[in-house]
């Protein structure tokens, strides 16, 4: 196509058209996120006791992912007023102004079809039952209600994240199990604290974007007593696996380790100022004050323990290496 | 498609005293409508608009390759359970 300026062209130079680069289009996806619901999926495929067709399994695990990048898309399309102001969220594609608000809106309700329709097609109507449900949970009920009415948000929203093992289960099974709600609850349980760690540090941001996040709405002391207690549930509930069988002796064991040095951060946090007077507003997601480095010490260590327990799942069934506890196990 | 870049376009609105089509057009695109056959696209846009038809043609390349290999792989299954039977 002619470019060039001709004399009397009055054609607009540029108008409304996007420069928006597919990479822009891939981060409303929310690709961080998305590894993690790919990783634990793929824990919750591994570990039921159904062998699936590999490549079906392949194919269900892309559609999870799409459907959790559709969901995510949704949630910045609705969110991206807010993002606007937060400072961990300000060079998201839409605040940018790479991307519009319709067009992510397209890119969800599209992507939520096809990836529901795909995993239908690859595992079973459950499993994409479920995966519909979590996308319309997340995308709907957390993000256009519970986020900016309640300080519950997370621990309610937190549901749509627990999903990903439980679909994972359900594609290769066809059913729900205890063990697959037993991988949804400690995603669940894993949420407040992970979240609440962020937000201690963050909670400046979220104060100025009006979300009534825990340290917003209730303060900083009872957050971190809130972390602390959630923790201890999450620690206790972590072992849940091993004692129906589904975890073995190498997730028992990193169970244990990795729930103590959970609990320890969360002591730490405890017993640290975190989130009192002012926060981190600048930098990185990491940055933070010196006061505050407890609760990101947290937040951080929470993503290498969820991490870590759900591979020593897939190690443990995907490769052989599953020995059951003696005395214990279903 | 025909271009209709050069076609005076139907508006109900006072007629903007133009002295030719190109005047008109930049009349259009002044008051901020969404013709799309009057803007002019910077070398950036062109290129991203490219980077973005062939993003979702590959997606959708992607997506007929599943549902085939999905296909494929359930007709299989049944054609392997039918036999078991």
């Amino acid at each position: 196509m002619n470019t060039t300026t001709n004399p009397g062209d009055h054609r607009a130079e540029g108008g409304a058209v996007s420069t928006a680069s597919p990479r822009d289009y891939f981060d409303l996806m929310k690709p961080r996120v998305m590894t993690l619901v790919v990783f634990t999926a793929c824990a919750g495929l591994v570990a039921a006791p159904v062998a699936m067709d590999p490549v079906l399994a392949a194919i269900a695990i892309l559609s999870l992912a799409v459907g959790a990048g559709a969901a995510g898309a949704l949630n910045m399309a609705y969110d991206s007023d807010i993002d606007a102001i937060m400072q961990r969220t300000r060079k998201r594609p839409i605040p940018r102004g790479v991307v519009s608000k319709a067009d992510a809106y397209g890119l969800g309700i599209i992507a939520s079809i096809l990836s529901v329709m795909m995993m239908a097609l690859a595992s079973n109507y459950l499993a994409a039952g479920l995966l519909a449900f979590s996308i319309f949970f997340y995308s709907v009920i957390y993000s256009m209600f519970l986020k900016r009415s309640t300080p519950q948000n997370i621990v309610i929203g937190g549901a749509a994240g627990a999903f990903p093992p439980m679909i994972g289960w359900v594609a290769a099974t066809g059913h729900i199990s205890l063990d697959a709600f037993i991988l949804f609850m400690i995603i669940f349980l894993w949420t407040p604290p992970h979240t609440w760690a962020l937000a201690l540090y963050k909670c400046g941001d979220y104060a100025a974007a009006g979300i009534p996040m825990m340290p917003v709405a209730k303060g900083p002391k009872s957050t971190r007593l809130q972390i602390l207690l959630y923790s201890i549930v999450l620690v206790i509930f972590a072992g849940a696996p091993v004692l129906t069988g589904l975890g073995g002796i190498a997730y028992a064991l990193t169970s244990l380790g990795g729930g103590a040095l959970f609990l320890l951060l969360a002591w730490r946090v405890f017993n640290s100022r975190a989130g009192e007077a002012g926060s981190a507003e600048e930098g990185a997601l990491y940055a933070v004050r010196v006061g505050d480095k407890a609760a990101r010490d947290l937040f951080a260590y929470s993503i290498g323990y969820l991490t870590v327990l759900f591979a020593a799942l897939i190690i443990e069934h995907g490769f052989g290496a599953y020995m059951a506890v003696p005395g214990v196990g279903g | 498609m025909t271009d209709t870049k050069d076609e005076t376009p139907k508006t109900d609105a006072p007629a903007a005293t133009p002295s030719g089509p190109s005047a008109h057009a930049a009349f259009q695109a002044r008051e901020g409508l969404p013709t799309g056959e009057f803007v002019k696209l910077t070398p950036e846009q062109i290129a991203a608009r490219q980077r973005r038809n062939i993003a979702i043609g590959l997606s959708l390349v992607v997506f007929c390759a599943l549902v085939f290999v999905v296909t494929v792989i359930r007709i299989g299954q049944n054609f392997a359970e039918a036999g078991a039977v």
